[in-house]
């Protein structure tokens, strides 16, 4: 989970790697401060989110996130269609942190708008209006990738 | 494509996947080397050592004295303008009482001279 929602989000294995163990060892450190699984994992969430959406901000770091290089590792042609998901790979890596992290967090963890919108603190309405619109802004820019590729 | 579609592809594209192999090690080793707590600051009254610890009092004395004195320092200057201001509001009052008294007796002599010509 952690490791998952840092690599969705800055499509870089190593960092995601070294940012999810911060938090490990941090979630080490707070252990007798939380109270229960479900409390652990809403921690390991939301510090694993900032901690990426940080990443992200700082520039040094932002140009070093090629979108050519953003690759699935294993890929099962018999399911998915890879063309597709690497389109759609490369649109939502384009997307800016905040709708980025919401889009991971909803459709990598499943998560419902209000569990969303307590990870990153922001307000529910803030939520479910950013992935109202950038579900219509993939939609269109998948549709035309998608046309491009058919012609 | 519809956003049911849409969202499909998205959980396809989006789904879980696992760290290398060694990451969990790799969290073990870290917790052994880095997972300590750093130690709480200890207040200076439990400094180990004792010259640390008597010289620490007379620069806290000083750092209270100097906030206070500074306090009292700065009311007092307060102080000292208001009463300025006061003095300089009392004597612009005073001016302007004497001139109205002035104009008052300037404003009755013209009135008797009046009266004396028409007798």
């Amino acid at each position: 989970m952690v490791f998952s929602i840092a690599y969705r989000f800055l499509h870089d294995r190593a960092v995601a790697e070294e940012l999810a163990q911060d938090v490990f060892l941090k979630l080490y450190r707070e252990l007798p401060r939380l109270q229960s699984p479900d409390h652990v994992k809403f921690w390991l969430r939301k510090v694993i989110s900032h901690r990426a959406m940080d990443y992200a901000r700082s520039s040094y770091h932002r140009h070093e996130i090629a979108l050519d290089e953003i690759h699935e590792p294993t890929v099962d042609p018999s399911r998915r269609d890879p063309l597709l998901e690497a389109s759609l790979r490369k649109l939502v890596a384009s997307l800016p942190n905040e709708a980025r992290m919401i889009v991971v967090l909803r459709y990598e963890e499943d998560m419902e708008p209000h569990e969303i919108a307590e990870t990153l603190g922001v307000p529910v309405a803030t939520v479910k209006s950013r992935l109202r619109r950038t579900l219509a802004l993939l939609r269109g820019k998948a549709q035309r990738l998608m046309g491009e590729s058919i012609r | 494509m519809n956003d049911h579609e849409l969202e499909k592809h998205l959980r396809q594209t989006l789904r879980r996947c696992d760290a290398a192999e060694g990451f969990a090690d790799g969290v073990l080793k870290r917790i052994a080397v880095e997972g300590r707590e750093p130690a709480p600051r200890v207040p200076f009254w439990r400094w180990r050592s004792p010259v640390l610890r008597w010289a620490a009092i007379p620069a806290l004395a000083a750092m209270i004295a100097g906030g206070v004195g500074y306090r009292i320092y700065e009311r007092r200057e307060q102080q000292e303008e208001a009463m300025i201001a006061k003095q300089q509001v009392m004597l612009a009052l005073r001016i302007t009482g004497n001139k109205l008294r002035l104009v008052k007796q300037k404003v009755k002599e013209a009135e008797g001279t009046k009266t004396e010509n028409k007798l």
